[in-house]
């Protein structure tokens, strides 16, 4: 086996001290570019790892952290990634980024922490509060979006969701719509849960009854809001307004009114959630519910980084507003549906 | 204490011996809490530590019996070119999937997914690629002409200081590969166009294979190069904000383009956009097809003609090849080229 290369022997192939070492990996300290570019050079050279355990004891020493997202495929994702890493690396941190896909996420979590990393910004949905609290008071900072769990060592960031969807079906309102549908996902996500509270909190703020057969279940795909919208209208051509739990369902749900031949917005109105990239590029453009994906990614980087330096022990939630970006898919109530509803 | 270091392996409770503290103040220490420690108890545990040579990590994995040891080697790292905006392409989330896919059925797993560019930083270098952690590393995204120099340096390290490595989508110098034709691509989609009889065909997209295809069809179709409008990206990038923009040109300055071949969906998506609100129908007034069948393009209206290359195969094909490497003492597979149809959906006119 190889011998494992220690601090030491970079400080002596450098010709420094171990401390301008450290301060060389953690850019901290008194040290001159030229020295920390030289050490900084040999330690790739030599393929010097620094000591975990040593990492752990002295906070903010390895200048990584951990970003552990779900579903690395769904596009909603990629823009908080990319945020995060612009922050991190103009913070001189970089970001080790993992995928729990259906992994176990604690699994996960308990591998990465072998890394070395500083903080962790995650999204775990499927572990439950008293197994992330247990590895919270193992790990230490780490900020969780769109969940909160109650621990000193855990911040939430969290999108409001309920009102998002509220917006939307204010919008929808606003526009004549009374009969109003929504596709909702899976039943253990909590945006979910959120968003369909927001809808019918929405529905009765405006006196409009629940009606329990406009509400249907789908995957957030395509080609489960496709599936899912032929099914509804050709069970309820009255629908005017459609809300789906995110845009891909909602581009899929177009596509079904397309093909059932009812014309975006002068038929039916369409308005998804997220505003991700594509709901701009599809005719009609599509209304949506914009969370600034990038501002999350940002902001929880921002607080995670207070949080490692110390400069702060404030773990409250960061709350994060939802806004309605109406675009070309939905339009007025069609004319004889407003006038049947007067009449 | 020399025996301790020679006979087993040194536990936390020997730390916490040698220190004169409870076990789980040296748990304290290492983890930097939950619970204060003092300085003084600190000092001890750390040079006790020192002095034994202590290693929390390999503590933790032979506590979790072999487990870990052969969870770390079921684990492979995913190093994709660009930036994370490649990570919002439909394209490569799908071969993401595939990936994710494959591991997941082979009991493997992705320890980490990471830029390219991120790895010139040496200490993600050295804790990422690293053999004790994984059993190999998949390079994809790699588009030529994107790479800049500090990137194609950290592509050598990696290769220099990792055995099996392997390339995906696209090749790199010769690493064992999964890779796409796309001159054969762009053949089939430029020549679907002059079958349905198009003299005056334009291109969307970046200077590389599916630009020669491209050539070669409207060569082979006796259409002068002059009657082939190109919109080359000078950013390498086949985005939708390309595609619009380049359609606006199409629709200002070309009006005897009346087909478009597209370099990928996203460019087509983003054409489609713009010249469906110029009153230049698709298919009706411009023909469109492009390449990867991207999820979405079934959904466009119209739905789009495109040469399918199946993304998840890709993925699940480029995992194959990385685990038969591992198992097999690296040995050389031949290359893969990922077979690809044309799919005629409504974009092109054929069907009308």
């Amino acid at each position: 086996m190889k011998q494992k290369i220690t601090i030491d022997d970079v400080a002596r192939a450098a010709g420094v001290s171990k401390q301008t070492v450290s301060r060389a990996i953690n850019n901290k300290g008194e040290i001159s570019p030229k020295t920390r570019t030289r050490i900084l050079t040999l330690i790739e050279e030599m393929g010097y790892r620094p000591n975990r355990m040593a990492q752990a004891m002295n906070t903010s020493v390895s200048h990584m952290i951990g970003l552990v997202v779900p579903d690395i495929t769904n596009p909603f994702f990629p823009e908080i990634v990319r945020a995060v890493q612009d922050a991190a690396m103009a913070n001189g941190y970089s970001t080790l980024i993992c995928n729990t896909d259906e992994a176990p996420e604690l699994e996960v979590l308990n591998e990465l922490v072998t890394h070395g990393i500083d903080g962790l910004i995650t999204f775990t949905h499927r572990a439950n509060d008293q197994d992330v609290s247990e590895f919270a008071d193992r790990f230490g900072p780490m900020l969780i979006i769109n969940r909160e769990v109650e621990h000193p060592n855990i911040t939430s960031l969290m999108v409001d969701n309920v009102d998002g969807a509220c917006k939307a079906v204010e919008h929808l309102v606003e526009l004549g719509h009374t009969t109003i549908g929504m596709l909702t996902t899976e039943l253990e996500s909590i945006s979910n849960t959120r968003r369909v509270q927001g809808f019918r909190k929405g529905l009765k703020a405006a006196g409009i009854p629940i009606d329990a057969d406009l509400i249907v279940q789908a995957d957030p795909t395509l080609a489960g809001g496709y599936a899912a919208t032929m099914d509804l209208l050709r069970q309820r051509p009255d629908m005017t307004g459609l809300f789906t739990y995110n845009d891909l369902m909602a581009v899929g749900a177009m596509r079904a009114c397309r093909d059932l031949g009812r014309d975006i917005p002068t038929e039916i109105s369409v308005i998804g959630f997220d505003d991700i990239q594509i709901a701009s590029m599809v005719t009609p453009a599509l209304s949506s519910i914009r969370v600034d994906k990038y501002e999350m990614g940002r902001l929880a980087f921002e607080r995670m980084l207070q949080l490692i330096q110390k400069q702060t022990s404030d773990t409250a939630t960061i709350k994060m507003e939802a806004e309605l970006i109406a675009r070309e898919s939905t339009g007025p109530v069609p004319i004889q549906v407003a006038q049947s509803t007067v009449s | 204490m020399e025996e301790i270091k020679k006979e087993r392996v040194v536990t936390q409770k020997d730390v916490a011996k040698l220190a004169g503290v409870s076990p789980s103040v040296v748990s304290y220490v290492i983890n930097n809490g939950p619970r204060p420690v003092s300085e003084d108890a600190r000092e001890r545990v750390l040079s006790a530590i020192d002095e034994l040579a202590y290693r929390p990590n390999r503590f933790a994995q032979q506590l979790m019996r072999n487990k870990w040891q052969s969870q770390d080697r079921n684990q492979f790292a995913v190093v994709l070119g660009g930036g994370p905006d490649n990570l919002e392409r439909p394209f490569y989330s799908s071969v993401l999937a595939g990936i994710f896919e494959e591991a997941r059925s082979q009991d493997r797993r992705v320890l980490s997914i990471q830029f390219l560019k991120d790895l010139a930083d040496p200490l993600l270098f050295n804790t990422l690629v690293e053999s004790r952690d994984i059993f190999g590393i998949m390079l994809l995204a790699l588009e030529p002409l994107q790479l800049n120099c500090e990137e194609i340096e950290v592509l050598d390290r990696i290769v220099e200081r990792f055995d099996n490595v392997i390339t995906a989508e696209r090749s790199w110098k010769n690493l064992p590969a999964v890779t796409v034709d796309l001159k054969e691509a762009g053949y089939i989609a430029t020549q679907h166009l002059c079958s349905l009889g198009h003299k005056n065909i334009a291109y969307i997209g970046t200077k590389d294979a599916r630009l020669d295809g491209y050539c070669q069809a409207i060569q082979e179709c006796s259409i002068g190069e002059e009657n082939g409008a190109k919109f080359i990206n000078p950013d390498n990038l086949n985005t939708y904000a390309f595609g619009h923009q380049s359609a606006e040109q199409i629709c200002n300055d070309f009006p005897q383009v009346t087909a478009v071949f597209a370099a990928s969906d996203e460019v087509a998506i983003g054409a489609l956009r713009c010249l469906q609100s110029h009153d230049r129908p698709v298919p009706e007034k411009i023909a469109l097809v492009s390449i990867d069948d991207v999820i979405q393009s079934a959904y466009m209206s119209p739905a789009l003609t495109t040469v399918h290359i199946p993304t998840h195969e890709l993925g699940r094909r480029a995992v194959n090849l990385l685990v038969k490497r591992s198992q097999r003492n690296l040995a050389n597979m031949p290359d893969c080229f990922i077979p690809m149809e044309l799919i005629v959906r409504e974009s092109c006119g054929a069907q009308a």
